[in-house]
């Protein structure tokens, strides 16, 4: 399907283009993660639905000990992979 | 009747699909009750007193929060399109094939005749208004239904958007305020000029049953979808490739002539000109309608002016401000009805939701 006609995709709204790429960019990543949050309220109420989880066990659950001292270490790792561009350009001769 | 019935042509969302509408949705929503209220708020902080829209442009032109509201409305219109878009790029070879089964068949008695010598209006020549992809001019195959479904599609989104009540199509709230305003009123041919997906004129033929119905549209891929949800419905319309002010009938010919949202997508001239074939189509006692937007510019405010004026420029509605100025009732008048035939109202959704402007006329018995 042909892409609106009209004009190029929403542009001349910030001072460089690059401002008005990276609003796109984050509105794209906004939408990613609103569907992935969506698809996991659909996947708890089948889950519920079928037996299989009690409502708000989910929210309910608690993650501490080992299980917290992994899951920092994933976000850690996570975000040193966001801001991966920093290392890369610093070692950069 | 209400505005949102269910047809063979309709094309169910997956989970993701309906997530991304969902999401467009609600950023809209947010855009729109939340944000765009800020563009107010930033302009009276600059305590500038401003005469025109023009004034209030001026002033407001690098304000970096008006301008990043802006950035966000635009995307967000182009992301709900492609959210409409994408279960109906999946569905493409099957709605074709309802359009050529649908119109194969046409059991249900309506016909559709399209005309290649209707030329497509310069003005909807290269682009896309409301910015729906490939405009409403898309027309790749002889049973390219495309435009069609998005119109129906996303005006649904957009009426979910901007919280208007689906509960009644336009078609009936005009219907129901002719009951009270002509008692009696039956017409027995009808015309609906810009039908579009042919929403409005299905509930016409539905409202008056016996009557014989025409709906016309200069854009094809709008017709056969019109034709095929028609004839899915079981409603006999008979759609034709015409121009609203190049109408191809006697004189005379019809009881009850509408438009419905057509007067803000087109030059005032040619709305002068679909007025002057109005008063010559209709036989006397024959009444038109034209239900548009409410935006009348009368009594707006500079900034008023100024805020509306954005989908104009960002939307792609390059007569939306022509038609908020324009003098409709006098241009009725100038179409040839006299000045105590023609009538103006607002009417309301019954949930309150909305307010439509109507403008028309009852030709006289001359």
């Amino acid at each position: 399907m042909s892409p609106p006609l009209s004009s190029p995709p929403g542009s001349g709204y910030f001072k460089t283009r690059e401002l008005d790429w990276m609003l796109h960019v984050v509105q794209a990543v906004a939408e990613e993660t609103a569907v992935t949050r969506e698809r996991l309220m659909t996947l708890e109420a089948l889950l519920v639905e079928k037996g299989l989880l009690a409502k708000g066990e989910i929210d309910g659950y608690r993650v501490d000990g080992a299980e917290a001292q992994a899951r920092i270490a994933w976000h850690e790792a996570f975000t040193a992979r966001l801001y991966a561009v920093l290392e890369e350009t610093a070692k950069r001769k | 009747m209400s505005r949102n019935e269910s047809h063979a042509l309709l094309v169910s969302p997956t989970q993701d699909e309906g997530a991304r509408q969902r999401f467009a949705l609600g950023l809209k929503r947010t855009l729109g009750r939340r944000l765009r209220p800020l563009r107010r708020v930033r302009f009276e902080q600059k305590r500038a007193a401003c005469e025109s829209p023009e004034a209030v442009e001026a002033v407001m032109r690098e304000d970096p929060v008006d301008r990043f509201w802006q950035a966000l409305n635009r995307d967000t219109q182009e992301r709900m399109w492609a959210a409409v878009a994408a279960p109906l790029e999946r569905e493409e070879q099957r709605l074709a094939q309802q359009f050529r089964d649908l119109s194969a068949e046409h059991v249900h008695g309506g016909t559709l005749r399209l005309d290649p010598g209707v030329a497509t209006p310069s003005y909807l020549k290269g682009i896309a208004i409301h910015l729906q992809p490939g405009g409403y001019t898309l027309d790749r195959s002889q049973d390219d239904v495309i435009a069609g479904a998005l119109y129906e599609a996303g005006g649904a989104i957009y009426s979910a958007g901007a919280g208007i009540g689906v509960g009644q199509s336009k078609a009936e709230i005009v219907s129901t305020w002719l009951a009270q305003r002509f008692p009696g009123f039956a017409p027995r041919r009808i015309l609906d000029i810009g039908t579009s997906a042919g929403a409005s004129a299905t509930p016409y033929a539905q409202h008056f049953k016996g009557a014989e119905v025409h709906a016309i549209d200069v854009c094809p891929g709008l017709l056969r979808y019109a034709h095929a949800r028609a004839e899915a419905l079981g409603v006999a319309v008979h759609f034709r490739q015409m121009a609203a002010d190049r109408l191809d009938f006697p004189d005379d010919f019809f009881d009850f002539v509408v438009s419905h949202n057509l007067m803000h997508e087109m030059p005032p001239a040619t709305t002068a000109g679909m007025f002057r074939e109005c008063a010559r189509v209709l036989a006397p006692g024959g009444i038109t309608v034209h239900q548009d937007v409410p935006l009348r510019y009368a009594g707006l405010s500079a900034f008023e002016k100024w805020d509306y004026g954005w989908d104009r420029d960002h939307n792609n509605e390059p007569f939306w401000l022509e038609f908020a100025a324009a003098d409709v009732k006098a241009m009725l008048q100038e179409a040839g009805f006299m000045p105590a035939e023609v009538f103006e109202t607002i009417l309301e959704q019954a949930d309150g939701s909305m307010r439509w402007f109507v403008v028309g006329a009852r030709k006289g018995l001359r």
